[in-house]
């Protein structure tokens, strides 16, 4: 595995988020960016909590990865940056779940809160 | 400037401008402008007018004055479909197609929803809608037809003429919407029967954003949607009849109206056939890179007009959008691109990548283009 893709394990910070993109239905997608690029380690972490596709033979490799319901966001292994596109009808909660997933990794995150969290914003309780 | 990007969106905004069309709009600052029945300073350049000049003869067009500005192609269609509707007492049946933008389709469905109008939408095959089409959609009702000359997704021109022959012969209204069109296309009005032209000046006419407008044969049809001040006869408290003031109020957009001026002048210089003429060859070269690839789909692999319409088969368009984006630094356009019907009669919805050149995009631009795309279908598979 090549040193980009093996990354670090740390904590992400967003230092800062700008709307990119109004999409007709609503969507909005943010471009965000964190404190170090997106690798492995964190990919193999959100995998967890929903559908995560990584196409390995680009270089930079580009990942997509999605919670349903939620948020999905993408971007190249080597940036800082990253899009992430927000529901609508769930924006508050889909960026709060979004800042409490990286605000977790790294520090023994708690995926059984997260999880939880999820299932609320899906249920449309949270 | 940001000598790295390799732009594709020419069919929303083109860029980069040619610089006399910057050097224009700079020299025009340095005076006050000329504003007609307003405010003048001897020796000002009448900017109206001489845009309006250019785009006759471009347009091959015998009366500048019929000749309006206005915001963009939207705002025209928006004054010409809602102006028809406010000039026609009784509910009437409009023709339009499953081809067309939204700046056509919103006006329309609001004033279908309000029980103006009855609206009949053509089914386009590949792209294109028929003469036989539209004569079958008429009905003794059928007052107005708003169509596309181009599409904006397929890169399809329509046969603008043959249908104003149909329409003519029966009576109806024909606005035609020249968005994709003007400043790529030869188009002579004093030949082709259609009634009203609309045009957008920031796309193939190198204009700025918010400058554009629409040439009218008949004014007399349409009711002014706005009223205000012209400079003309301004103790009367009833807004000119005249043309242009008639569907012009308010201090104009100058600069944007030098811009439109001296576009129209770059695209009369160099030829409208040479421009299209220079414009398929290029999108001839990213067409055939990319013919072939089992992974890359094109919507239409016969444009008319520098539109490429494409898909990858396992990466949605938006992926495709971000990864030229930030890999290769090319701007493309992803999504329905405002013409949501035929979006959903070609895949559901789903929309596509759009690559749109100008004549100012180079071969090697459309190598590096087409070199990317296909890179990015063929790593996109295990």
């Amino acid at each position: 595995m090549s040193p980009m893709l093996s990354g670090r394990w740390q904590i992400m910070r967003i230092l800062k988020a700008t709307k990119f993109k109004q999409c007709r239905d609503g969507t909005v997608i943010n471009e965000i960016h964190l404190d170090d690029h997106v690798a492995l380690p964190l990919l193999n972490y959100l995998a967890d909590f929903g559908e995560l596709r990584i196409f390995e033979n680009m270089d930079p490799p580009f990942y997509s990865f999605t919670i349903p319901g939620c948020f999905t966001m993408k971007g190249m292994v080597t940036e800082k940056s990253i899009h992430v596109k927000f529901k609508k009808e769930v924006m508050k909660q889909g960026r709060e779940l979004f800042q409490v997933i990286l605000a977790q990794y790294g520090e023994g995150s708690d995926t059984r809160m997260i999880r939880a969290y999820i299932q609320q914003i899906q249920e449309g309780h949270p | 400037m940001n000598p790295g990007l390799t732009y594709c969106n020419n069919a929303a905004s083109t860029w980069p401008k040619p610089s006399e069309v910057l050097d224009a709009v700079q020299e025009s600052f340095q005076l006050p402008y000329f504003e007609a029945g307003r405010s003048t300073i001897e020796g000002l350049e009448d900017y109206p007018e001489l845009a309006r000049e250019a785009l006759a003869d471009l347009f091959h067009f015998d009366v500048p004055d019929h000749i309006v500005f206005t915001q963009n192609a939207t705002d025209s269609l928006n004054m010409l479909i809602h102006g028809f509707c406010a000039a026609t007492r009784d509910r009437f049946h409009v023709i339009t197609s499953d081809l067309e933008h939204n700046s056509v389709l919103r006006p329309l469905t609001l004033l279908a929803s309000e029980g103006k109008i009855t609206l009949s939408i053509i089914h386009s095959d590949k792209g294109y809608i028929t003469v036989k089409g539209v004569e079958d959609a008429l009905v003794p009702e059928t007052h107005l037809a708003v169509l596309s000359h181009g599409s904006n997704v397929l890169g399809t021109r329509q046969d603008i003429g043959g249908i104003g022959e149909v329409l003519y012969d029966h009576g109806v209204y024909f606005i035609a919407d020249g968005a994709q069109t003007a400043g790529l296309v030869p188009i002579d009005l004093n030949q082709t029967p259609v009634d009203a032209f609309v045009f957008t000046g920031h796309k193939y006419l190198f204009g700025l954003p918010g400058i554009g407008g629409f040439l009218i044969k008949d004014p007399s049809r349409i009711t002014p949607v706005r009223q205000g001040g012209t400079g003309v006869d301004s103790g009367n408290l009833a807004h000119p009849v005249d043309m242009p003031a008639k569907f012009e109020s308010g201090t104009h957009n100058y600069p944007g109206i030098v811009s439109l001026w001296a576009g129209s002048r770059y695209i009369s210089r160099q030829g409208v056939h040479n421009v299209l003429q220079k414009c398929q060859e290029l999108t001839s070269l990213i067409l055939h890179e990319c013919t072939g690839n089992d992974h890359i789909t094109l919507d239409n692999p016969e444009p008319d007009l520098p539109v490429i319409s494409l898909s990858l088969d396992s990466l949605d368009c938006e992926d495709v959008g971000y990864i030229l984006l930030k890999k290769y630094r090319i701007i493309v356009r992803t999504g329905l691109h405002c013409a949501p019907l035929i979006h959903q009669k070609m895949n559901g919805g789903e929309g596509t990548v759009r690559i749109s050149l100008s004549s100012i995009n180079t071969p090697e631009e459309c190598k590096y283009v087409s070199h990317a795309i296909r890179e990015v279908a063929d790593h996109a598979h295990p």
